[in-house]
Order: structure tokens, then sequence, then C-alpha cells
């Protein structure tokens, strides 16, 4: 018994001596810690990459937790990263109110908290770096709007396709959707046929587009709030046989987020466009920024705007949108790193 | 008096197989939606109504099967994106044929269902607890599959099963003759009187000599067939195979059983009912599209309809047993 004590103390001496001796090596280089959200969306594995990239390119050593898309894992790994004494943390937060204890915690231990992607609603943020959906959103119809009166007459009849009701992406979306066309309906430029949700989902955009098709083949526009919905309503329009594209003289279709299957059918000419985020260089962005800071070479400029729903900085990063033009050479915009404000 | 009697007893029949309710919900739901929207009788809408409700009656003919001898499969909709997946994989990446794809897919489900069925008859794991450990595992698997993305673009032979034999989908016929397969095990064979009384009482059959275990072996694996066959008409419907498919399916599937006269406690219930469910929960999502009625309320209408539905089902359940 008394022989498995002292193992067991010199073990965990052991250990206590390590953990001190790599904290005192490891404070010559920045050490971050990212959270993304989950590590099961594409999206956030190219947040990552793009944070490794630039930890790559300043000499800091970065390390990627993934939140598994649940507040109190998420909430438990910046806990424990406070506790490893990390230089700097990004925060891509699971929920922007379930994230705020944490984030006052880092606070109160003195180490930068810095948002990415998403923002959370309380404690101190150095900077939040990310695209706001509303805007994606509205750049998205200013294309869409714009196919529709090069290539169809008024008014145009379109159909907008809703994400999963009340989560925070769809009801941005549709902002950004309605800040655009609003006008245009209310001047009867615009008929909105049907508006519905379809789920984020393709089987459901394919089922919901069925339904619409019943009532009218008669349509000029679909803006969907991602593209998986725009898919499975391609799908639909396809099987109806109902024409699409500009070169068909067919529906002008819109999506959302440039997934690869999207951009495929951008080139094929069956979606006229898709918005594109950069995750990349939000990732890029945000490590570079926070690396930076730690070692006191970057602040936030003067003059940064302050993001409204949020009160947080905003440094936004760029939103492309794919089209036929550009379809080929678009991961050469995503991919690349464009210089952060401020350096 | 005697037209009274034989219609007295045609009625008494159809309640017998607790079809009425599901019969008379379903011939409302449609003249109300006939009368409501100009367009919910056109051909063009009934073509695809009949495309729409295959894949949730394929996956509800597997569940009646399971809740029939009193057990649940919370594990459809994973296998479903599985199934898919699976076939989708081989088809598109290994480069093999149409059909040993399907046959792949469908193989990857019966693999999943016998798991199931094993941990429920043999290891005595209760099946929601066993089924909801498939529900992830089966998600998990499809994830890593096809690495979280979507597989798309498949040779013709597969988009083959979602098009239209004339006017009728080729979804439907397939759905019908599983149906068709199904109901006659159940009304004709030992097999299928066994899996009615198991979910009578599982303890008198057990005396009987009846090997309890293989059956319970049989309705997990044919749902989990059933599930992979929904996720190949998926993929066929979609054209791709996408990780997130048939997520919550398996609630729906739930819900046409029981919409369907199915007893929860097992026992009860015809895979009749069951198709008549499905096309309930499928109208009326349906309805409320044509009439292009908001998420929002979406979510409380259809809520509204299964519960009543319920509450008119529930009436007699007593003497049922």
């Amino acid at each position: 018994m008394k022989f498995k004590l002292l193992i067991s103390l010199l073990l965990v001496m052991g250990l206590v001596i390590s953990i001190g001796a790599v904290g005192l090596v490891g404070a010559e280089k920045p050490k971050i810690a990212l959270f993304v959200s989950t590590i099961n969306n594409p999206y956030f594995v190219t947040m990552a990459d793009g944070a490794k990239a630039a930890a790559a390119d300043f000499g800091a050593d970065i390390t990627v937790f993934d939140g598994q898309n649940d507040s109190a894992i998420q909430t438990t790994q910046v806990e424990d990263a406070i506790a490893k004494g990390y230089s700097a943390i990004l925060l891509n937060p699971t929920n922007q109110d379930a994230l705020v204890p944490a984030v006052k915690k880092a606070n109160a231990a003195g180490i930068p908290v810095f948002s990415v992607d998403r923002d959370v609603k309380g404690g101190e943020r150095v900077a939040y770096i990310g695209t706001s959906n509303v805007l994606a959103a509205k750049e998205g119809a200013i294309v869409f709007l714009s196919s529709l009166l090069q290539a169809k007459t008024t008014p145009f009849k379109i159909v907008i396709l809703e994400g999963i009701p009340g989560a925070s992406a769809a009801v941005e979306r549709e902002e950004g959707f309605k800040d655009v066309l609003t006008p245009f309906i209310d001047a009867g430029v615009i008929q909105v046929i049907k508006d519905l949700t379809a789920q984020f989902d393709r089987a459901t955009g394919l089922k919901v587009m069925e339904d619409i098709l019943a009532t009218t083949k008669d349509i000029d526009g679909l803006i969907a709030a991602n593209d998986e919905m725009a898919l499975g309503a391609l799908q639909a329009l396809k099987a109806a046989g109902v024409p699409v594209g500009v070169a068909n003289n067919g529906v002008i279709i819109m999506g959302f987020d440039a997934v690869a299957d999207a951009v495929n059918a951008v080139k094929a000419g069956d979606f006229v466009g898709t918005v594109a985020q950069a995750p990349f260089i939000q990732g890029y962005w945000g490590a570079e920024a926070s690396i930076l800071y730690v070692e006191g070479k970057w602040s936030v400029p003067p003059g940064t705007a302050t993001y409204a729903p949020t009160g947080a900085k905003f440094i936004p990063t760029p939103v492309g949108i794919v089209t036929a033009a550009n379809a080929d050479t678009i991961t050469s915009v995503t991919m690349a790193k464009p210089p952060l404000p401020g350096t | 008096m005697e037209a009274t009697q034989k219609f007295k007893l045609l009625i008494e029949s159809v309640n017998r197989n607790r079809i009425l309710f599901p019969l008379l919900t379903l011939f409302g739901l449609i003249i109300v939606s006939s009368l409501i929207s100009p367009y919910f009788l056109t051909a063009i809408n009934i073509k695809h109504l009949l495309a729409q409700v295959s894949i949730i009656a394929v996956l509800a003919a597997g569940e009646t099967y399971v809740i029939l001898t009193g057990g649940i499969d919370l594990a459809p909709g994973s296998l479903l994106a599985l199934g898919g997946a699976a076939a989708a994989a081989l088809i598109k990446w290994a480069g093999l044929p149409t059909i040993i794809g399907i046959l792949g897919g469908l193989a990857i489900g019966i693999l999943a269902g016998a798991v199931n069925g094993l941990l429920v008859a043999r290891i005595r794991i209760p099946s929601f607890i066993a089924t909801l450990a498939m529900l992830a595992i089966g998600r998990g698997a499809t994830l890593v599959i096809t690495n979280g993305r979507p597989i798309t673009g498949f040779p013709h032979g597969l988009s083959a099963i979602a098009s239209y034999v004339g006017p009728i989908p080729a979804l439907i016929i397939i759905v019908l003759g599983v149906y068709l397969l199904s109901q006659m095990l159940l009304s004709y064979t030992k097999l299928g009187r066994y899996i009615y009384a198991i979910g009578g009482n599982e303890q008198a059959v057990r005396f009987v000599g009846v090997n309890v275990n293989r059956v319970k072996l049989f309705v997990f694996i044919f749902s989990g067939l059933c599930a992979a066959l929904g996720g190949i008409m998926m993929d066929a419907r979609l054209d791709s195979a996408t990780p997130t498919a048939g997520q919550g399916y398996e609630l729906d599937a739930i819900a046409a059983s029981v919409l369907g006269g199915v007893s929860f406690t097992g026992g009860v219930g015809s895979l009749t009912g069951t198709f008549m469910g499905a096309l309930i929960m499928t109208i009326l999502g349906n309805l409320l599209n044509l009439l292009g009625v908001a998420a929002f309320y979406q979510y409380i209408a259809k809520g509204m309809i299964l519960a009543i539905a319920a509450i008119s089902l529930s009436r007699g359940v007593r003497y049922a047993k």
C-alpha cells in the first residue's frame, strides 16, 4: 500500500515539474488557443487551417479545440485553457450567450479574447473578426437582383427559401435578403410567389420546390439562405422540366456558402452565383491579430466600426460572390492572405 | 335491413384492423385540402405527393414491424443516411457497377439492423436504448464514409429509380411492392402471426416454444433493410448522398405508424394503416406549402393534427389488448 502511494506521489511530482518546465520553455513563443464550435463542418475545418497557417507564418504555437457544438463542452475547454496559461484565446463560440461567462473568466485572468466568425454578447473582446451574415446576404441579393434585371422582365416572380426557423444564420440571412429586396417588392418590381423554410436541408429543398411547382411553373428567380436547399430545389426544377440558368432563359438561382456542389452548379450554368464567406481568412486574420497583439505589435486600428448586435470592435473579412466569371479561380480569393487591417 | 347489417359488418371489420380512423382522417384531409387549395388535386401535385410519401413510407414499414413486437426503432434516419452514403461511395468512389453499390448499401442496412436485433434480443438491452446507440453510430459512420461532404452525381442507373413510369413515380411502385410483400408476410405466414403475438404477450409466446429472439432479430433486420432502401431512394431523388440526410426521419416514421393505428404497446395495427399514416403526414406538409403557411405556424399545425389523431386513436385501446 505504502509503496503504491509513494509511486503515485512521485508520478504526480514528476507531472507537476514537467508542466512547469513546459511552461518555462514555452514562454518564448506565444501560445494561442483556437476554440471552434464544431470540427464536423468543412467550414470550420478551413477556419482552423487558416489559423494554423498564420501561426506558422508568425512563429506561434496554436492548439485547436473542438467544441462539438456543445456550449458546456466549449466552456470547460476555455476554462482548462485559462488554467494552462495560453497567451491569447481565439473563440468561435457555439452560442453567443452561453459562452459569455467563459469569456469573463478569461478577462479576469488577463488573457486577451478575439471572437472569430461569430461573436459573443458580453465580456471583453479585443475584436470580432468575421463576416456579418446580414452584409453577406445583402451582397448575394444584389447580384441576384442585377441578374434578374439583365435576364428577365418585370415583375420578377421569385421564390425565397429560408433556413431553420429561429437559427441565427437563418434570421440574419433573411434580414440581409429583405433589406435589399423589400423596396422592390413594395414597388411591385418583385413579386414573391412563396417564402418558405426548407430547413437548410437538400431533401427538404426538393420537397418544398415540388410543392411550389404544383402552384406555378412561372418562376423567374430563386434565392436560398444556403446552397443545400438551392441544390434540392434545382433537382425539383430539373425533374419538372423547368429550364434553369441565364443561358436557357430559365430560373435564376442564387445560393449561399459556396459548397463544392454549388460551385459546380455555377460552373454548369445552373446557378447564377453563390455567396462565399472566407473561413480561411477569418482563421488567418484571427490568429495573426492575436499573435501580433500579444507581442505588442498590433492593436485595433482607430476608426474601426462597432458591430451593432454585440458591441464589439468589428473587423469584417471579405465576402466573395462565386459567379461563372470567377468560379475557376475563386479559391485564389477565398484562400488568400490579404493584409490584416491595422498592419 | 340486410344492407345495414352488411354495412355494420364492414365497419366492424375495418374497425378491428384499426384503420377506420386513419381512413376517415385521410379522406377528411383530402377533401379539405382540395376545397381550400385549387392546386391540390392537380396531376403534377399528385405526382409529386406520391414521390414524396415514398421514402417516409418505406421507413415506416420497417418501423411498424418493430412497433408491432412492442419495440421501437430510433435508428432508421441514421441508417437511411448510412445505406445511402455506402451505396454512393461504392458507385462513385470505388467505381463499382450501380447494382453492386445498391446491394452493398442494402447489406449495410441489414448488418446494422442485425446488430440492433442482437442487442435487443440476445443482450436484452431495451430497444429504445440499443437503437439510440445505433442512431449515433450510424450518423458517425456516415460522416466517416462521406468525410462530411455530399457525394454528388450518379450514373443513370441509380437516378432511374427516381424517374417516372408514364405519370407514376418509380419510387411509389417500389414502395407498394415492399408494402404488398410485407403485409402478406404479416397476414399469411407463421412469422407474421408471431410478430403480432410477441407484441401481445411475449411471455406466453415464449412458453409455447417459439424462438422469440429470432423473430425480434428479423424485425430489426427488416427495419434496417427498409431504412437503407430509403437511403438509396433518397440518393436517386437528390442525385446525391448528403451526410445529414434523414435527420429526424425516425420520428416521422413513428408518427406515420401511430397515425395509421399501430398501437405503441405492440400487437395491434397493420401496414395498410401505416401507409395511410404516411400519406396523412405528407399531404399535411404539402398542403401547408401550397398555401404558403409560414414555418412557425407549420410546426404548430402539424403537432396539433398529430395530437388530435392520437386522441381519436387512443379511444378503445384498452379493449384492443
